[in-house]
């Protein structure tokens, strides 16, 4: 995004410019000169909301399930405020335009429009009514309580595909996450076992394996994360995702995603992410929509900013198993050097 | 009555003013440091050995446990604060750098930056054609040129400054809050190395430093770097060495200047200066030497099942709690959990490790709590269990055992296990040489 500062420096040296020259260079021939300041700054801001999909200043690519119903959302809300905002504008400017200061003007005085108020008052209701009725789909999408009572009361969810169960823990300021192991991922093949798992929330195991910062998953598998935290409140937030979700000290929370898309391919050793799969030339093209990250999305301290992290997502199950088994021999190390350290 | 007063447009100016403020703070700063930018001579508490009263409790926020020998309010510690004066008045182990005179204290400050440069131009530079071949070493094994040395200080003030402090003395202005502190670097002792140079002039690899640094440690407030490049870990890993050779340099000689009752005198500049020099060589000696003596398991055993790590787990028991053996449980008071406070070679507050907690600061992986074992832990009160090569051969099993009983003594099943193993392994012994494990 660096490159587009020089845009929104650009843009923002003209309004100041353009407000200094019209108050400056035609003092008296317009006299509503405030009206062309604020009508040109508002103008102004309606362009850089069309400009900004085209220049990059738009939401992150979105690669989950339900990443289409929460963007859905997303639009629903911007066309009502986009158009409310366009409306009280053009208002807003035509009375600075019409009503500028003027001593010969008598004041009027007015005790309120009682229709006026029921109507300002009704509109924004109902629309708030219908954006709530609207959003329960993509709400229940999102918490997934069909796959998740799947997975805690069957073990097992309806496509017959594994799951795959982490803990994320945040504290200041650092996501540590805890992957089973090879083995206890393999007994995820038997629903009872992935169920006594979901129930305990991924009890701690000796073979554990523990890694930093980065979240790894396959393309097609749903992933479950059991969200806490060590200090204060912090938020899981996966862009890319559409997913946020507060994590508060006590408490175990869970969430979960699926991602529709893969972003790393193995070069030697070394996991690379950053990359898509071009089918057409069937190979992995380095595209920097494809840089995906997490992020505290609650203010945590000082180093807030610096908590953040890669999500990996691997083409296929073979593929995340394929690292996992690296940071397990990583992990059982017993002299030095160890197998070489996984993606960094 | 007129509308535009020549007040309106200064007016506006001044609300434009703000804006073009704004944009100008949005274009960033440089961080490099002003040239003028000194490291700070010590002057906080120096102690040669740790204290060896034992503290009642842990310093309290925003106060290091030395601090308390000249704080102000005199309740904060308890009587832990008359114990440590006593201390330091019968022992005399404990040193305050500004009583040093004012000269001595300039010499050293001069000598020191001739030694290491300003944080703006860091370097690790004897001069002197007899030096030459040291310093040749110090940039090719241990990577101390300039240039890496430039790049990890401008990284070290981004990441590392608000606790570790400018000089690496741990007392940045976030250090004091957090438990345990940060490291004090200025001692040239690092808790987790992996080489085998005697106890107290061993020194860390790099690699433990680097490993520190992308794990970060666990259960301390020494968060991960995972994310920086490697290039930037290695600069930062060089950045810290020589804090700590410029740190050290200045502690020993400080000490030495106050054993031999010379501190209050004057000595000459030239008398300083080859002192720094010398303290320093033999400083960045121990370095180099650190880097190429690794410990290196000798037999490394394999298991073919989880049950025959959990019968070596239950002879870790045994040497873990049979004083001739490990006697580990002398210090770990049930299974540390209720485990004495003590000051370690810092002066502050420490306890040996709660082993069901699940925490291993030094690393998780077996090779790190071999290592941990085998020589100790650097600064505290935790010894070596292998001091000598004959030792190694008789008690490297006893290693590997005591490694298997720390990974598998945090989780409770484990432990159940572990104490069926240890019913079957004491079957025919008596009573009194019978162990038990607490089981939670």
């Amino acid at each position: 995004m660096t490159q587009l500062w020089p845009i929104a420096l650009i843009g923002i040296l003209a309004v100041a410019a353009a407000g200094y020259g019209v108050y400056v260079l035609v003092p008296t021939l317009l006299r509503p000169r405030w009206a062309y300041l604020f009508g040109a700054v508002l103008a102004l801001e309606l362009a850089l909301f069309v400009v900004a999909p085209f220049v990059g200043w738009w939401l992150p690519r979105g690669v989950s399930t339900y990443s289409g119903a929460v963007d859905a959302l997303f639009y629903g809300i911007l066309a009502v405020t986009g158009v409310t905002f366009i409306g009280v504008s053009i208002v807003f400017t035509i009375i600075l335009f019409r009503f500028t200061a003027d001593p010969e003007r008598r004041s009027v005085y007015t005790h309120g429009s009682h229709k006026l108020e029921m109507i300002w008052t009704a509109v924004p209701a109902g629309i708030l009514v219908i954006l709530s009725i609207v959003q329960i789909p993509a709400w229940l999408k999102v918490k997934n309580t069909d796959w998740l009572k799947q997975a805690i009361t069957k073990g097992r969810t309806e496509d017959d595909k594994r799951f795959l169960q982490i803990e994320v823990t945040a504290r200041q300021w650092e996501w540590r996450i805890r992957y089973p192991s090879t083995k206890h991922y393999d007994e995820w093949k038997t629903p009872k076992s992935a169920l006594d798992d979901v129930r305990l929330k991924l009890p701690p195991r000796p073979d554990d394996l523990r890694f930093v910062n980065e979240i790894h998953c396959a393309k097609g598998q749903k992933v479950l994360i059991h969200l806490k935290t060590q200090d204060v409140i912090h938020s899981l937030y996966l862009p890319q995702m559409r997913l946020k979700q507060d994590a508060l000290p006590g408490k175990t929370i869970p969430v979960w995603f699926e991602a529709t898309e893969a972003n790393c391919f193995k070069e030697g050793n070394e996991w690379k992410t950053g990359f898509r799969y071009d089918d057409a030339a069937q190979q992995w093209k380095k595209d920097n929509d494809f840089q995906w990250e997490f992020a505290c999305a609650e203010f945590c301290g000082a180093r807030h900013s610096l908590m953040r992290g890669k999500v990996y997502v691997h083409a296929t199950e073979e593929d995340f198993l394929d690292w996992l088994k690296t940071v397990e021999q990583a992990q059982g190390a017993m002299t030095e050097p160890a197998p070489a350290a996984p993606s960094k | 009555m007129t509308l535009r007063s020549p007040s309106s447009r200064w007016l506006l100016l001044s609300g434009v003013l703000p804006i073009l403020l704004g944009l100008l703070a949005l274009t960033g700063c440089d961080d490099a440091y002003s040239v003028d930018i000194r490291y700070p001579l010590r002057t906080d508490w120096m102690i040669e050995k740790p204290p060896t009263l034992q503290p009642t409790r842990y310093n309290p926020p925003g106060v290091f446990p030395l601090y308390v020998l000249d704080h102000p309010d005199t309740t904060l510690f308890g009587p832990d604060r008359d114990w440590l004066i006593q201390e330091r008045d019968e022992k005399k182990n404990i040193f305050d750098p500004r009583e040093l005179q004012q000269e001595t204290k300039e010499l050293i400050s001069l000598s020191l930056r001739e030694l290491s440069g300003r944080p703006r131009h860091p370097k690790v530079d004897l001069f002197g054609s007899k030096y030459d071949e040291l310093n040749a070493k110090l940039e090719t094994q241990l990577k101390l040129d300039r240039k890496t040395l430039a790049e990890g200080a401008k990284l070290y003030r981004r990441h590392c400054l608000h606790c570790h402090g400018v000089a690496g003395d741990g007392k940045g202005p976030t250090g004091p809050w957090v438990n345990p502190p940060p490291r004090d670097y200025r001692q040239g002792i690092f808790k987790f190395t992996s080489s085998s140079q005697g106890q107290g002039e061993r020194k860390p690899r790099r690699d433990d430093l680097q490993r520190v640094l992308l794990n970060g440690i666990e259960g301390t407030s020494m968060p991960s770097f995972h994310l920086l490049k490697s290039e930037e870990i290695e600069a930062l890993v060089s950045y810290v060495i020589h804090l700590s050779i410029r740190g050290q340099a200045e502690y020993v000689t400080m000490i030495d200047l106050f054993k031999e009752e010379k501190g209050l005198a004057s000595p000459t500049g030239q008398k300083i200066y080859e002192r720094v020099r010398e303290n320093a060589e033999l400083i960045a000696n121990q370095w180099l030497k650190a880097q190429e003596s690794e410990i290196k398991p000798v037999k490394i055993p394999e298991y073919k099942s989880e049950d025959e790590r959990l019968e070596s787990a239950a002879r870790g028991f045994r040497i873990f709690s049979i004083k001739e053996q490990g006697g580990c449980i002398q210090c770990h008071l049930n299974m540390g959990r209720d485990a004495q406070f003590f000051y370690d070679a810092w002066g502050s507050v420490v306890r040996p490790r709660n082993l069901y907690l699940n925490q291993f600061r030094g690393g998780r992986r077996p090779i790190d709590i071999y290592w941990r074992i085998h020589a100790g832990i650097n600064g505290t009160g935790m010894p070596a269990l292998i001091t000598s090569d004959a030792d190694l051969q008789q008690k490297e099993d006893w290693i590997w055992d005591l490694v298997n009983f720390v990974q598998f003594a945090p989780y409770p099943d484990k432990r159940r296990a572990i104490q069926e193993k240890l019913d079957k392994l004491q079957e025919n012994m008596k009573p009194e040489q019978r162990v038990k494990l607490p089981l939670d």
